[in-house]
């Protein structure tokens, strides 16, 4: 017998009594707790309500109240279902002491209701109930609902699940929150049930052993609309139902403007649904076989010869890949090794952007020299093999078979790490020194300072990105936003905090990890020396901001430092330029209704500048909402901070809307 | 060596960060600092860049290929699949009806309901935690009684009341177990300020056991609100340890040192302690059984 049926056949002080009353309850509160056992079981003592609260039937624990676990629920509610008159007392209470609870949950309770109901009428009831559900899905096109249906809809009894709106309900719920719930068919609804927001694209590829998702489409990702939102909700599959098996479907969620990549077994055909897009296959070509993966490129067009050699001799061990250069890039995203046959002087060299695209994917690159080359000073930092001499080349054949199957130490996976700006400035010096920092001290713990705009979050996405340190941190590189759910620990991990993070985060790092915070965490007086200083900006790199174009919208958090806000205001206000005429556009900007109230309660700070009327009056006379915010951060007008996008999300909800007097979106036409 | 990674960072900056792995380590040394060795591979890398013009070294045994190594694969293009075939709206969902608003943004439920019945918690709060206080009015029975009976009076006998003027020091436990019964403890405090008055009540908190330190009024009842370590929790928890002992002495400090008795309010029956423990401290049931009357029975088994 299992620990919950144990625990209810020994009824200790008749405490399962009490669990029975409080079973239709969504949540147990300690008020309901207390209700139900002086008006459904007074005989029973106090003692009964400290059990139930600490028994194994309970999922989830808190001052506010507790849940029970989805198979303690079904075995009380078998009980329950012999005994209609307590049911009808139980749920009237239920019922009078959670009236002003959300709606949701008091449908929730009442569908438990109905199927635990022994008559006719029930059917038609639960199917009612289960149809407003999706309707107001439907209509309503937020994922609160979808939020609550993950949790709710696998613990419904069975005659609710039989009921063909349960399915629709799942499905309309995946499509708007992206977890199945472990129903199966959640996530192959028909087209109908899509939401009908806006579309934007993300890239797909598949990556080593790995499937990366990123936003915008990083190079050779192949496009994908999904459903505009701030978080992209990914399953990926072995089966195309997406039937929940052996840790299959993944969940995956992308945040905007980051790279996600999920580790998986290539075996087969990978089936990935995105919440509310298109379901797609993306297949491996080379499915069978476990030989390295090997890509020549011949950038010295005269050493045919070498090639030549060099494909005969190294298809016996290996899966040789020689691209043509009208090949498209998607064909070497797959290569284990590039073999890079490269003169020494550049003009020499035929361009390919494809050994580019390598050294910034930091893949695994071993370069050839070929005969007439006198000196190995170009790219030291990667393996040369020596095929000077033709006389010599199956001595360095054999050496370069050997340094393919040495094992290698990849870079280290990006999780989370945002892009980098389009417009990047690199700052060289300081960029080197704290790569030096990362990669030489054996725990490094780095709090990152500077001013607001001084580009704290952007040096941190640079260095996250640099091959150097990828490679130090092999087991990968998570940016942690405040409320990203990461496990922070680890070997050979590289922790980027990208908020101001409480003492709570504090991480002692382990064997070979690190840690970078890009603002003074709580805890800073414990590392008050391995703070580094951002020096601010020189006029010389001012200039090279100003000569690239990048606007002004790029301090959009820099209102915190008026000075710094001020010099880069100065710099970039030439004769011509869009920052003139400020203080109309800012005038105007906060005359507009809710804007200002809207900026308070997101703390986003908009810049002054950058803000044509005409693009303001677009944007927030339609819809002053967040939205408008939005839409100025999507057209590039102004930037927004980690946290503003995670506030951003949380306000789309219709309480926020409600807040602001802002009407639902229309109905969908297909309803 | 936390100390000195701040300047190490500050002098590679300043100095020259794109200085040899040499000078890296030099300087590091210079601040305490043990760096890590260049990796291994561009150690490789650049030491053969060195070796110009000599013959190539013997390579390494081939050995098979490592079962680590990644296994990468192509994909040709993405295949999109058909959608669900059943692309009918169905015709229930026009008029099917829609979730009502919600009444409020905030989760409302009504008060709990006391632990002890509502009418009789003033009752039994004074009965187990008044003490005897002497007033300033004669207590005629008792003189007409000894007058009747020709006893001599130094002083006139004057009248005596059970009171809560005294106050109380009320104990609340903080502890895991008491967690469903937070709000309990609450309203009882509250109903003990109406009663005693607020200056009257000191409140404590503790977890586990109480801490004898403190500016304790000798005569003042101490009133503990918890299960004295009796729930059994769960795995995940860390109870606190306290044995029944601890508590007998601590009941037994209270009565000798501070003149004073010991009553606890237990959501668990009283028959779960041990009877040692109910002799040195008036144990009652925090539930509704809980009368006048069986905390004056609880109170005449211990005096």
């Amino acid at each position: 017998m299992s620990t919950i049926g144990e625990w209810l056949e020994r009824d200790e002080s008749e405490s399962s009594k009490l669990a029975m009353a409080v079973s239709l309850a969504t949540t147990v509160e300690p008020e309901f707790l207390r209700a139900a056992r002086l008006k459904l079981c007074p005989e029973i003592g106090a003692e009964a309500e400290a059990l139930v609260w600490f028994s194994p039937l309970v999922a989830t624990r808190s001052p506010s109240g507790i849940t029970f676990l989805g198979g303690a629920l079904h075995a009380i509610w078998d009980r329950l279902r012999n005994d209609q008159p307590l049911l009808e007392r139980i749920h009237e209470l239920t019922a009078a002491f959670h009236a002003n609870i959300s709606p949701s949950l008091q449908w929730e309770e009442e569908i438990v209701y109905w199927a635990l109901r022994d008559n006719q009428e029930a059917t038609a009831k639960i199917t009612d109930l289960l149809q407003t559900l999706v309707k107001t899905m439907m209509v309503q096109q937020h994922s609160r609902l979808a939020t609550w249906a993950e949790r709710a809809l696998p613990r419904f009894p069975d005659p609710v699940r039989n009921d063909p709106a349960f399915l629709m309900l799942a499905q309309a719920a995946f499509e708007r929150g992206g977890r199945t719930g472990t129903i199966a068919g959640a996530a192959t609804g028909p087209v109908w049930l899509k939401p009908s927001s806006a579309a934007m694209m993300i890239g797909v590829r598949l990556f080593g052993r790995a499937i990366e998702f990123s936003h915008p489409p990083s190079s050779e990702a192949q496009p994908v609309f999904v459903p505009s939102s701030r978080l992209v909700k990914i399953l990926v599959s072995k089966t195309r139902d997406f039937a929940p098996s052996h840790g299959w479907p993944r969940q995956i969620s992308l945040a905007a403007n980051t790279t996600v990549t999920e580790n998986v077994d290539l075996e087969s055909e990978l089936f990935v649904r995105p919440a509310g897009g298109q379901t797609f296959a993306i297949a491996p070509t080379r499915m069978e076989g476990r030989r390295l993966n090997v890509c020549l490129l011949a950038l010295s067009s005269a050493d045919e010869n070498l090639a030549t050699f060099l494909q005969s001799e190294l298809a016996t061990d290996f899966d040789l890949v020689r691209p043509n250069a009208t090949a498209a890039p998607i064909q070497i995203a797959g290569c284990d090794v590039f073999l890079c046959i490269a003169a020494q002087n550049p003009a020499a060299n035929s361009p390919d952007s494809r050994e580019l695209l390598a050294a910034q994917e930091c893949r695994r690159i071993i370069y050839i020299a070929p005969p007439r080359e006198v000196a190995y000073d170009i790219r030291s930092a990667y393996t040369i093999v020596d095929f000077r001499q033709p006389g010599e080349w199956s001595t360095a054949l054999f050496e370069l078979k050997a340094l393919l199957h040495q094992p290698y130490s990849e870079a280290g996976s990006l999780f989370g790490v945002p892009q980098l700006p389009a417009r990047y400035v690199e700052r060289p010096q300081v960029f080197a020194a704290l790569q030096s920092a990362l990669l030489q001290v054996s725990l490094p713990q780095i709090i990152l300072e500077g001013d607001s705009g001084s580009g704290r979050s952007t040096l941190a996405a640079a260095l996250a990105r640099d091959c150097s340190v990828r490679r130090r941190f092999p087991n990968g590189v998570f940016w942690i936003y405040s409320n990203t759910p990461t496990e922070l620990r680890g070997d050979g991990r590289l922790f980027i905090f990208d908020y101001k993070a409480p003492a709570s985060s504090f991480i002692q790092p382990e064997v070979n990890s690190g840690a970078l915070y890009t603002k003074t965490p709580s805890f800073s007086s414990a590392m008050q020396d391995s703070i580094f200083t951002i020096p601010p900006w020189s006029n010389e790199e001012l200039e090279r901001l100003t000569n690239i174009g990048v606007p002004l919208s790029i301090v959009a958090e820099s209102q915190g430092n008026p000075a710094t806000f001020k010099l880069l205001a100065t710099s970039l206000s030439r004769p011509g330029s869009k920052f003139t005429g400020i203080d109309s556009v800012v005038a105007q900007f906060f005359a507009e209704p809710g804007v200002a109230d809207c900026i308070r309660r997101l703390g986003i700070l908009v810049p002054d500048a950058d803000l044509s009327p005409a693009v303001y009056r677009r944007a927030f006379s339609a819809q002053p909402s967040v939205e408008a915010l939005n839409l100025l951060h999507e057209a590039g007008l102004i930037t927004l901070s980690s946290e503003s996008h995670m506030v951003i999300r949380e306000a789309l909800r219709a309480d926020f809307r409600a807040g602001l007097g802002v009407p639902p979106p229309p109905v969908p036409r297909s309803v | 060596m936390a100390s000195d990674f701040g300047d190490l960072i500050r002098a590679l900056c300043l100095l020259d960060a794109n200085s040899s792995a040499g000078s890296r380590r030099a300087m590091a040394g210079a601040l305490g600092i043990d760096l890590l060795l260049p990796d291994a591979a561009e150690k490789k890398a650049s030491g053969k860049s060195a070796d110009v013009g000599q013959p190539p070294r013997v390579p390494p045994a081939i050995t098979n290929p490592s079962p680590s190594a990644p296994r990468n694969t192509i994909p040709a293009k993405l295949r999109f699949l058909d959608e669900a075939p059943a692309a009918q709206v169905p015709t229930w969902l026009e008029g099917a009806a829609m979730l009502p608003q919600p009444a409020s943004t905030f989760r409302a439920v009504p008060a709990k309901p006391s632990l002890l019945t509502p009418g009789w918690t003033r009752g039994v709060l004074i009965s187990v935690l008044a003490t005897i206080f002497e007033t300033q009015e004669i207590d005629l029975p008792r003189l007409i009684a000894g007058i009747s009976s020709r006893a001599v009076f130094d002083d006139l006998p004057l009248a005596c009341i059970p009171t809560l003027a005294r106050g109380v020091h009320c104990w609340i436990d903080d502890g895991p177990a008491m967690e469903p019964f937070l709000q309990d403890q609450r309203q009882l405090l509250f109903e003990l300020k109406k009663v005693a008055g607020l200056s009257r009540v000191s409140e404590n908190r503790f977890r586990g056991f109480p801490e004898r330190r403190g500016n304790f009024l000798k005569g003042v009842p101490h009133l503990i609100l918890s299960d004295l370590g009796a729930m059994r929790l769960p795995d995940d928890y860390l109870p606190d340890a306290v044995a029944v002992d601890a508590w007998i002495e601590f009941a037994g400090w209270v009565q000798d040192h501070l003149d004073s008795r010991l009553v606890v309010l237990t959501p668990l029956p009283v028959k779960k302690y041990p009877m040692p423990l109910r002799k040195a401290a008036i144990v009652l049931n925090w539930d509704r059984k809980t009368s006048v009357q069986t905390a004056r029975q609880a109170l005449a088994g211990i005096l």
